[in-house]
């Protein structure tokens, strides 16, 4: 069912703003929350007005003041750099704030982000994704630690060593990929394509000498060798940021480097 | 939670397939099916060719073969051959000598085409499935010597 | 260090395999039909090449290396206690279905 609203004109003195008109579609939006008391998923289901362009993450933040001031949901950027509002979209993992609304279809079936346990509703626990990240240790290692507190000048970078990790330093650590891998399903251990992609991102950098330390990390079944190139993380990416492509370039580093 | 121990094999191997597929998923999967029925034939073929050395029991283990059961599983076996292969021989390139991805990287960031999921690696999947398939359809049609070769 | 020695193993036996597993599948089509490569005394000829035999023991010991690894990979990857576990059954059924192999090849010699 559409309607069409219009936005009257503004009668400025000297200027008229043209007149918008806004498709608009009641659509059932399904939400599968999970209640920490019983320990036990629900589905709560409403019924919202959705604009042309609205977000699904507009479409929640209007269930919260409207309709269930009880739905807990991740956000904060809303658009797309900060990575909290990753959820199962329609079956998909996707960030909520760049998915549009209208264009799912019939209705909206939104889950809590998979391979994570959940904390409440749509919220999942990401702890077990920062510990595996922060043990790749993904900062700059130098010999000169003293160095890189007191610098003297800037570290020069020619662009070819910029562009070897600059696609996968676009990676926003949202947990999208991880939702998508399929080793990472059936192995909780699995570091997780996010973490190896970060392992490469910051090897690869030639501002970086510590890269005997993180393959070592890296070089295990949990680690490299539990990816087998699904690519389905690249393909669900919301930055693109190609984490499969990282995994390859690791793989082959960790097979061949000289020790 | 508490589950049990076959509701979270269930789950694992569910997880296999969901939530998004693409092609080289659909490999992994495959690569893994045809991987484990050949771990399981590998014994049993040892065992049957032991009966190479007595003409009596080679005899009546051709009679075996002939059953439909085992021809069907013979087709899975030709298409596990095939598939396994070629798809490990690309799985080698890919992560062994990262031949078929590219060497340099592009300078501008947020790209349309995801760089490892297109070509040139997409074609050699393709190259892939559309090998393992006619080889198998031409291994079963020598199979029920359908098809001769004269030297 | 920890996985990637035996990861090269596993890619190097892929190679490998490659190689001898189209050797040992060419004497199955070089004498033009499916049944007449099955006969008797076809497979009984086969034994007398002697790159053949090589074939077939280098065959052996990868074909059972490359599988049962994999095996032991997927395992592992569903729980590492099973994985655990695992590893010296596997290995001791490596070792049985090699000696079984390598008693055919011997009786080729004992009853020709």
């Amino acid at each position: 069912m559409s309607r069409e609203i219009t936005v009257s004109k503004i009668n400025a003195p000297s200027q008229q703003l043209a007149v918008t008109k806004t498709i608009t579609k009641l659509m059932r939006v399904k939400i599968k929350r999970y209640n920490p008391e019983t320990g036990k998923f629900k589905f709560s289901e409403y019924k919202v007005e959705v604009s042309r362009y609205d977000t699904v993450l507009d479409v929640l933040m209007r269930i919260i003041r409207d309709q269930d001031h009880t739905l807990s949901v991740r956000y904060s950027c809303r658009m797309g750099i900060c990575g909290s509002c990753a959820m199962m979209i329609n079956g998909k993992p996707r960030l909520a704030c760049m998915t549009n609304a209208i264009s799912l279809g019939e209705s909206i079936y939104i889950e809590p982000l998979k391979n994570f346990p959940p904390i409440k509703d749509l919220m999942v626990d990401m702890d077990s994704l920062f510990r595996k990240h922060r043990s790749v240790k993904p900062w700059l290692i130098r010999k000169d630690e003293e160095e890189q507190f007191l610098a003297k000048k800037e570290y020069l970078q020619k662009p070819e060593e910029v562009n070897a990790y600059r696609i996968f330093s676009t990676c926003i650590k949202c947990g999208v990929c991880v939702a998508a891998c399929p080793t990472a399903a059936s192995n909780p251990r699995f570091l997780g394509p996010m973490v190896l992609a970060q392992a490469y991102r910051w090897s690869a950098d030639s501002r970086d000498e510590g890269a005997k330390i993180r393959l070592e990390i890296v070089d295990s079944i949990d680690g490299v060798f539990g990816c087998h190139f699904a690519g389905a993380c690249s393909a669900s990416c919301p930055k693109n940021a190609d984490p499969a492509l990282a995994i390859q370039y690791l793989r082959r580093f960790v097979l061949t480097y000289k020790r | 939670m508490a589950e049990s121990v076959l509701e979270l094999a269930i789950k694992r191997v569910m997880g296999w397939f969901l939530p998004v597929i693409n092609l080289e998923r659909v490999a992994y999967i495959l690569h893994r099916i045809t991987g484990f029925y050949l771990a399981i034939y590998l014994p049993l073929h040892i065992i049957s060719t032991h009966n190479s050395l007595n003409p009596i029991a080679w005899g009546e283990e051709l009679k075996l073969y002939s059953s439909p059961l085992i021809k069907a599983g013979e087709i899975f076996l030709i298409f596990s051959i095939f598939f396994h292969g070629l798809n490990g021989l690309r799985l080698l390139l890919v992560e062994y000598f990262n031949i078929f991805l590219p060497k340099t990287m592009p300078s501008s960031l947020y790209l349309e085409k995801i760089l490892s999921l297109h070509n040139p690696q997409k074609t050699v999947l393709y190259i892939v499935y559309i090998l393992s398939i006619i080889l198998t359809i031409l291994g079963t049609l020598y199979l029920y010597n359908i098809l001769t070769l004269r030297w | 260090m920890r996985y990637s020695s035996i990861a090269k193993w596993q890619y190097w036996t892929a190679i490998v395999l490659l190689v001898v597993l189209s050797i040992h599948l060419l004497f199955r089509i070089l004498p033009g039909s499916y049944d007449k490569s099955l006969e008797y005394n076809q497979v009984r000829e086969n034994y007398s090449n002697n790159l053949y035999i090589v074939t077939l023991i280098v065959l052996l010991f990868v074909a059972l290396f490359h599988a049962f690894n994999g095996l032991r990979v997927i395992l592992y990857e569903f729980s590492p206690r099973l994985g655990r576990i695992a590893t010296p059954v596997i290995l001791a059924l490596g070792i049985i279905f090699a000696i079984l192999g390598l008693l055919t090849m011997a009786g080729i010699y004992i009853f020709p």
